[in-house]
């Protein structure tokens, strides 16, 4: 049959939407609903204890193995990428680290998987493979082909949790996204998650362990809305009964914080980047202090913040605020939440291995 | 944004206004070893431009890419046997400022803003070589290489891994880059086709390749102007891994001579 003129046009039509319905991710950037977290075993695994009394639970932004070189999106340098030898110094002082504390599990943010500005080094497998952590699991939060702005390139980077013990069901559970930022920047900006993983014993009953690294840049109440979800879901553990470990960045300070807004590390002008004004969030925290026990106790903390202070982007200054919190519905040991700040509180300088410093805190099991 | 939205309709009225002037096309360009024929010239919005020198010489540049990246393409017959055609299609380009251009903040950078791009150009040489099967129909292969001689080592150069380039920048970070190819074009008036496939040997990384598959459709809607429509697919080992992408897009061409 000869086509008309007319359907030659239907025919081009057609192909057309369904060429661009099949571009509409050309990067690769978003994510399924329901993605499945993915699973890491190290190299050689050491069996652990079948059935531990406490676990040593550790907290720890390392921003991606960057350790303190001076990025753009810190506004004191405009690097952007990093060299092999520089990412794998950075991994060796936060694996040296974590050896130090020997966490029984580890709740990680900002860990790159495969990034062009960590020269595509999976830190899961390399920190699984350098220290006496057995198992991993992974929830992305930025991923893209490419990222066409500052030169990022390739990116995967998002949450981890690493355990002693084997993960049963994990879940990434996704957050809401930021709507004041144009649909481009939005397609390649960070889509935010709670990694969810049961840590499986032999002998006593799983636990879960929950992982926010919440937003930081927003203006418009996402981060409130990643916080308050995050709570959701704790309470949604708790109310079944199992004991949780709630935990992660959640870039808020807790209330009673004696400086909420200037600090004097923020030497970001560009909107975008701005984030030490917490003015507006001092009671965001109030309900998770309210149900579950902190590793830092919050009398203690609001009788002097200094101690526990766990994040500046000086690299030359001294922590100024506390961002870093874990949780859980069970029972800390009494004093043993440490924010490891320097030689002094945790034996090792961890200034130098990222803009966080890691928190930790022992917990008994009933 | 006014801007934008006009873009396309004042090329369209361009090429309506042009077309009344230009002389009658002996033919549009064919993706293989056969030149066009003196004289005559075709563009497109995306389409470099090609200009037959001479019978046996094409020139082909792009007129947007080249502000910002010299460059020149040559492909010379050299042997015509009964319905076999070879070419050698030789290039030349300076890609230096182009990848200053997109080293920058912000959207649009492909490369960090702080990338000390050296000088280099870029150097390849294409073995062509088209069976004419008769009533417009070719089949064409090719093979050749690309050289990057530049002032610094191949660590020192910026690695440009965005999809489509990779494979066209990648001699910039290696000793060299390889290229095979195979396409068919046809032509049943008033449709013009082309399907092709590419494989891209990239030793910038261990067993780095990429694969490229494309088709299009053309409407011949005169002999001087014409409409393609079509897409590209990419399947490769990148630095990040294996990755798949792909583009459609749609052309609009002039031509005369």
């Amino acid at each position: 049959m000869i086509a008309t003129s007319a359907n030659r046009w239907r025919i081009w039509l057609v192909t057309a939407l369904m060429a661009g319905a099949g571009a509409c991710d050309p990067f690769h950037t978003g994510f399924e609903d329901d993605e499945y977290p993915l699973y890491y075993s190290a190299s050689s695994i050491a069996a652990p204890e079948g059935s531990p009394q406490t676990l040593l639970v550790m907290d720890w932004n390392i921003k991606f193995g960057g350790g303190r070189i001076d990025f753009f999106f810190d506004c004191y340098g405009n690097r952007v990428l990093m060299s092999r030898g520089e990412v794998v110094s950075h991994l060796q002082g936060i694996a040296d680290k974590i050896n130090q504390v020997k966490p029984d599990i580890l709740l990680l943010q900002e860990v790159d998987i495969n990034a062009k500005r960590s020269t595509f080094v999976d830190q899961v497998q390399w920190l699984l493979d350098h220290t006496e952590l057995n198992y991993g699991v992974y929830a992305s939060h930025w991923r893209a082909d490419f990222i066409p702005s500052d030169g990022l390139g390739a990116m995967d980077s998002g949450n981890a949790i690493l355990s002693r013990w084997p993960f049963g069901e994990a879940e990434r559970i996704p957050l809401a996204l930021r709507s004041d930022q144009s649909s481009l920047t939005r397609y390649f900006y960070l889509k935010r998650n709670i990694l969810r993983a049961e840590v499986v014993f032999t002998g006593r009953p799983s636990i879960e362990v929950l992982n926010l690294h919440a937003a930081a840049y927003s203006q418009d109440g996402t981060k409130k809305k990643h916080i308050d979800t995050f709570k959701s879901w704790l309470d949604a553990v708790d109310a079944a009964g199992t004991l949780l470990i709630g935990g992660g960045d959640l870039n808020t300070i807790p209330p009673g914080s004696q400086q909420i807004s200037d600090f004097d590390d923020s030497v970001c002008t560009d909107e975008e980047f701005i984030a030490d004004d917490f003015s507006e969030e001092v009671e965001w925290l109030v309900p998770f202090y309210a149900a579950y026990q902190p590793a830092i106790d919050l009398a203690v903390y609001q009788a002097n913040n200094a101690p526990y202070f766990s994040h500046t982007t000086n690299k030359d200054g001294f922590w100024n605020r506390k961002l870093d919190y874990l949780f859980t519905n069970g029972t800390w040991q009494i004093g043993s939440g440490l924010v490891h700040q320097d030689v002094t509180t945790g034996e090792v300088e961890t200034m130098p291995l990222s803009d966080h410093a890691p928190l930790t805190a022992v917990l008994v099991l009933r | 944004m006014r801007r934008r939205t006009l873009l396309v309709p004042a090329m369209l009225v361009c090429a309506v206004v042009l077309i009344p002037s230009l002389s009658r096309a002996q033919t549009w360009a064919d993706d293989t070893a056969i030149p066009v024929s003196r004289g005559h010239w075709e563009v497109g919005l995306f389409a470099p431009i090609k200009f037959g020198l001479r019978d046996d010489i094409e020139l082909g540049t792009h007129p947007t890419l080249m502000l910002v990246m010299p460059h020149l393409d040559a492909k010379v017959l050299w042997q015509r046997g009964g319905r076999a055609h070879f070419s050698m299609i030789y290039s030349l380009a300076y890609p230096s400022y182009l990848l200053k251009l997109i080293a920058r903040e912000g959207t649009g950078g492909l490369l960090p803003p702080n990338t000390k791009v050296p000088q280099s150009v870029m150097l390849s040489a294409m073995m062509v070589g088209t069976v004419d099967l008769g009533a417009r129909q070719f089949v064409t292969a090719r093979a050749g290489g690309t050289v990057a001689p530049r002032f610094s080592s191949a660590d020192q150069m910026p690695l440009l891994d965005f999809p489509f380039l990779y494979p066209r920048f990648a001699a910039l970070k290696a000793v060299a880059t390889f290229k095979l190819g195979l396409n068919y074009d046809g032509r049943m008036d008033p449709v013009a086709y082309g399907l092709d496939v590419a494989y891209f040997i990239l030793p910038v990384i261990d067993r780095g390749y990429t694969v490229e598959q494309g088709a299009w459709v053309g409407w011949l809607v005169s002999d001087h102007f014409t409409v393609r429509l079509g897409y590209r697919l990419s399947y490769g080992r990148y630095p990040a891994g294996k990755l798949f992408s792909y583009f459609p897009f749609l052309d609009l061409l002039v031509g005369g001579g």
